[in-house]
C-alpha cells in the first residue's frame, strides 16, 4: 500500500511554484501564439485554391512554412531557436526562455486548424453573404470569424493541450514547470513521487482545459 | 454607361452570354451564346434540367460568376465594367436567395435580418433592428426574431432568407432553386408570399427552378434552358401548352395529363383561357345537335395570369363540324389532332 511516506520527497511550495510556471508559460504562449496563429490561419484560408482571394503561390509559401515549423520535433526546435531566443528575449532558459519556442512550435500548428476551421464554413453562407454585398474584409470578419467560432475555440483547445506537453518537453531543456521538476527530482534523483504528482498534474491540466473548451463551444455553438 | 443594345423595358439584359468552365475532362460550356431580356416588374423563371446552365446564368446576374464571352447588363449598366464598391451597391440593390438558405447560424432571424443593413451601412443599430422586425412581420415570422436558423422549419428559414434579402429594398429578387428544399406545403408558402411580393412592391423576380409546376404557378415568362442553350423563350401558356423546343416539351409533359392510349379518328385538343373555363362552352357546343362527346383528359391550370384549360376530347356524330366551329366561336382554340 501507497502510505503518506511515500510523498516524502514532496515539497509543496516547490510544486506550487512549478505549477505557477507552468500555467504562466501556457497562457502567455497560447495568447501570442493565438495572436499570430489566427491571423496565419485566415490568411491561409483566404489565398487557399478555395479561398475569397486564391493565391497559390502565396498559399504555397505559407503552408510551405507552417509545415516546416511543424514538422521539427519540438525539443529539437528548442534547441534550433536558441539564437533566436537569446536575440529576442536576451535569455533561453526559464520560463522567459521558453516562450519564443513554445510560441513558435504551436502558432503553425494552430493556423493549420485555423485553417480547417474556416473551411468547414458552409459555403452557401460565404455566397449568401457575398450576394448581399459584402467586401471581402466583411465576410472575413463578420460572416467567417463568427461562424466558425465554436470550431475556433476547439483549435485553441487543441493548441492549448499540445502546450502543455511542449512545456514538459521544455522542462528538460531548461525551462521551468511541472516538466522541470519531473526530470530534475523524478528521473535524474529517482524521487518516484515527484514523477507520479507531477504527472497527475498535468493530466489535471489537460484534463481541465479540454473541459472548458468543451463547455465554452457547447456555449457558443446554435447548431 | 448606357449601351446602345439596352432596351428601356428591359432591367436585365444577356447579350451573346458564353460561359466556359474548365474541368479535369476539358473544357466545357455552362452556357452557350445566350441573349436575354427581363422586363421589369415581371416574374421570370428559367428553366432546364440539372446541367443546363441555369444556376450559372442567375449567378451572372449579380456577378457572383463572371461571363467568358458576352455581356450582362442590369438597368442597362454593364456589369464587367463595375469596380468593388459599385458592385457592393449593385447586390445591395439586387437580393438573392438560395436553396441551401445560407443563413448564418450564429445569428438569430432578426440578427440575420439587420445583418443585411449593416453590410450595406445603412441607418442605427435601433432603426435597423426596427427594420427588421418589419421585415420578418412581413414574410410572417415576428413570432420568431429570436430563434436561430437551427430552431426553424426549412419554410421558414427561407423566409428569414427572404426578409434579409429585402432589407435594402431592392428592384430585383434573384431566386436560386428556392424552393427545391422545402417539402410541398412549404413551397407553396414561399411561391404565394413571392407572388404578394410581385404584386405589392413591383419586385422584378428572376427564378431559377427545374420544376414546372413552380413556374405554372408564379410566372409571366420562361426561359428554357439544353445544354447551355436557350430552347425557348415566352409566356408560360406558350411554353406550357404549345412547347416549340423538345426541352420545352419534355417539361411540360410533366404538367399535362398523358393522352389516353388509343384515341380515335375524331379526337380533338381543345384548349382555352380566362373566362371560357368556367362557361357551358362544352355542352352549349353539342345543344339541339347530333353530336356528343366524350373527355378522354382534362385539366384546368391556374397561371399567374389566369386560368387555363387543356382537353382532349373525342367528338363524334354527323354534327361534328357544327359543334366545333360553336366551340371556335366561344373563343376555344381547337386542334385537330392530340397534343
Amino acid at each position: 500500500m501507497i502510505g503518506p511516506e511515500f510523498f516524502a520527497n514532496i515539497d509543496p511550495a516547490e510544486i506550487a511554484r512549478a505549477s505557477g510556471e507552468t500555467l504562466g508559460m501556457v497562457g502567455a504562449s497560447l495568447l501570442l501564439s493565438l495572436a499570430l496563429g489566427l491571423p496565419l490561419g485566415v490568411w491561409l484560408s483566404v489565398t487557399s485554391r478555395q479561398g475569397l482571394s486564391p493565391h497559390p503561390l502565396l498559399y504555397g509559401l505559407l503552408s510551405f512554412a507552417v509545415n516546416v515549423l511543424r514538422s521539427i520535433p519540438f525539443v529539437i526546435l528548442f534547441i534550433l531557436l536558441i539564437p533566436v531566443t537569446l536575440a529576442l528575449v536576451g535569455t533561453s532558459l526559464g520560463v522567459k526562455g521558453a516562450i519564443p519556442p513554445l510560441v513558435l512550435g504551436a502558432a503553425p500548428f494552430l493556423a493549420r486548424l485555423v485553417e480547417n476551421a474556416l473551411r468547414e464554413v458552409d459555403r452557401s453562407v460565404i455566397e449568401a453573404t457575398q450576394a448581399l454585398g459584402a467586401s471581402k474584409r466583411q465576410i472575413i470578419l463578420h460572416t467567417l470569424l463568427p461562424e466558425a467560432l465554436p470550431g475556433l475555440i476547439a483549435a485553441a483547445t487543441v493548441t492549448a493541450i499540445a502546450l502543455v506537453s511542449y512545456t514538459a518537453m521544455a522542462g528538460v531543456v531548461g525551462a521551468g514547470g511541472l516538466g522541470d521538476l519531473a526530470v530534475r527530482y523524478g528521473y535524474q534523483r529517482f524521487q518516484t513521487d515527484v514523477m507520479v504528482v507531477t504527472v497527475v498534474l498535468i493530466i489535471a491540466l489537460v484534463q481541465g482545459l479540454q473541459m472548458l473548451g468543451d463547455a465554452l463551444v457547447a456555449r457558443v455553438s446554435k447548431k | 454607361m448606357v449601351s446602345d443594345v439596352h432596351n428601356p423595358a428591359s432591367v436585365i439584359a444577356l447579350r451573346g452570354v458564353t460561359r466556359r468552365f474548365v474541368s479535369k475532362s476539358g473544357v466545357q460550356a455552362a452556357l452557350d451564346g445566350v441573349d436575354l431580356d427581363i422586363a421589369r416588374g415581371e416574374v421570370f423563371g428559367i428553366i432546364g434540367p440539372s446541367g443546363s446552365g441555369k444556376s450559372t446564368l442567375i449567378r451572372l446576374l449579380n456577378r457572383l460568376e463572371t461571363p467568358s464571352e458576352g455581356r450582362v447588363e442590369v438597368n442597362g449598366v454593364d456589369l464587367s465594367g463595375l469596380d468593388a464598391r459599385a458592385l457592393s451597391a449593385l447586390r445591395h440593390k439586387m437580393g438573392m436567395i438560395f436553396q441551401s438558405f445560407g443563413l448564418l447560424s450564429s445569428k438569430t432571424a432578426l440578427h440575420n435580418v439587420a445583418y443585411a443593413l449593416e453590410l450595406a451601412g445603412t441607418g442605427t443599430s435601433g432603426t435597423r433592428r426596427q427594420r427588421a422586425l418589419d421585415l420578418l412581420d412581413r414574410v410572417g415570422l415576428s413570432a420568431h426574431a429570436q430563434k436561430y436558423p437551427a430552431q426553424l422549419s426549412g419554410g421558414q428559414k427561407q423566409r428569414v432568407a427572404i426578409a434579409r434579402a429585402l432589407a435594402n429594398a431592392p428592384d430585383i429578387l434573384l431566386c436560386d432553386e428556392a424552393t427545391s428544399a422545402l417539402d410541398p406545403e412549404a413551397t407553396q408558402g414561399i411561391l404565394t408570399l413571392l407572388a404578394e411580393l410581385n404584386r405589392e412592391l413591383g419586385l422584378t423576380i428572376v427564378l431559377v427552378t427545374h420544376e414546372m409546376e413552380v413556374v405554372r404557378q408564379v410566372c409571366d415568362r420562361v426561359a428554357v434552358l439544353d445544354h447551355g442553350r436557350l430552347a425557348e423563350v415566352g409566356t408560360v401558356e406558350q411554353v406550357l401548352f404549345a412547347p416549340v423546343s423538345a426541352a420545352g416539351r419534355a417539361l411540360s409533359k410533366h404538367i399535362l395529363p398523358p393522352p389516353p392510349d388509343g384515341v380515335g379518328e375524331g379526337a380533338v385538343t381543345l384548349t382555352y383561357f380566362g373566362e371560357v373555363v368556367y362557361s357551358d362552352a362544352l355542352s352549349a357546343a353539342v345543344q339541339g345537335l347530333q353530336a356528343r362527346f366524350s373527355v378522354l383528359s382534362g385539366q384546368v391550370s391556374h397561371l399567374k395570369s389566369g386560368p387555363y384549360g387543356h382537353m382532349i376530347v373525342d367528338m363524334a356524330g354527323p354534327h361534328r363540324a357544327e359543334a366545333l366551329a360553336r366551340l371556335r366561336a366561344r373563343g376555344v382554340s381547337v386542334t385537330e389532332a392530340v397534343q
